[in-house]
């Protein structure tokens, strides 16, 4: 996620831990994202630790579209979400 | 290889557990958990893309630092729904010990940057930036911690004389103490404001050691009265 957030920036422009969390735990808090620890056994069985897996809700998807809608259109994302 | 066989990883490691020690334990170790995936997935995607593991380590000491003021703000927002910030307003004794034993290397790191001339102008005016942030936070503090003891008025009544005043001579000293800090730098009529705060200080301090000699010497002869230390 961080990767992909980071845009071309490439390895040193990765999303700082601290701003995503703190992102994505908001975004959670809006009802935007669900989120659930995945089963440790799989995590387990392909040796690293377990992953916290965020699906994003049907409502965070109609704000995911309207932004980049806005983003297209040039507004900022507080006009679209008010 | 793993994370924590890199100094970036052991670092990043290391200050969530110390930001989220005293934070309720799951919380506490869901956010740990969360950092351990997110280390591991990042080692794992740079050495996949090539990159050498002293360059995943760098970055992922970046990602730490840059994210450090979301997690101090995440960690206060979990302590104000707590309601646990209001304990700390109550009982300053804490927060005072910590702001002083800050202030106290930074203001004379800043006074020694404005002596010697090869210090960048860039390095002294960001610790005088920095120490009037700190010590404009010290008197606001203690503003709010002097004013909820005002307004809780069966605290004070409640304490016997000497203490009341030792409570009020300790506010003056911190408080005359942060406001010439502030202005240390600045030049007249705030570097007077510093000047003044600072005599205040001075004479506080003084004052607050009187009124402890008073107590103990009071307190040893009531000792005597009673028979517990042997004249």
């Amino acid at each position: 996620m961080a990767q992909e957030l980071s845009g071309e920036g490439g390895e040193t422009k990765l999303v700082a831990h601290g701003t995503m969390y703190k992102a994505l735990d908001r975004m959670r808090r809006a009802e935007w994202l669900t989120a659930a620890w995945e089963d440790s056994e799989i995590a387990e069985a392909e040796g690293r630790p377990r992953r916290k897996i965020y699906r994003v809700t049907a409502e965070g998807m109609q704000v995911l579209q309207a932004a980049r809608a806005a983003g297209e259109a040039g507004m900022g994302l507080r006009e679209i979400t008010g | 290889m793993t994370p924590s066989d890199l100094l970036g990883g052991r670092v990043a490691l290391w200050w969530a557990g110390a930001y989220a020690a005293t934070a309720d334990p799951q919380m506490a170790a869901e956010r740990r958990d969360e950092l351990r995936a997110d280390l591991h997935d990042h080692l794992q995607q740079g050495l996949a893309e090539g990159c050498e593991a002293a360059q995943v380590s760098r970055a992922m000491l970046g990602r730490t630092v840059r994210g450090i003021p979301s997690d101090v703000l995440w960690r206060f927002e979990i302590e104000w729904a707590r309601d646990q910030l209001r304990s700390l307003v109550a009982e300053p004794t804490t927060v005072l010990g910590l702001l002083f034993l800050t202030l106290l290397p930074i203001s004379l790191l800043a006074d020694a940057a404005r002596r010697f001339d090869f210090v960048p102008v860039e390095a002294r005016e960001g610790l005088t930036v920095v120490c009037g942030f700190l010590y404009t936070f010290a008197v606001a503090y203690l503003l709010t911690a002097a004013s909820m003891r005002f307004f809780v008025r069966q605290r004070l009544i409640a304490q016997p004389l000497r203490q009341r005043l030792l409570r009020f001579l300790r506010l003056v000293m911190f408080a005359s103490f942060a406001l010439s800090g502030i202005w240390r730098f600045a030049p007249d009529p705030y570097g007077q404001i510093s000047a003044w705060a600072w005599a205040v200080f001075g004479l506080s301090l003084v004052a607050n050691g009187i009124v402890l000699l008073v107590r103990a010497a009071c307190g040893r002869k009531k000792a005597l009265d009673l028979g517990k230390v042997p004249s």
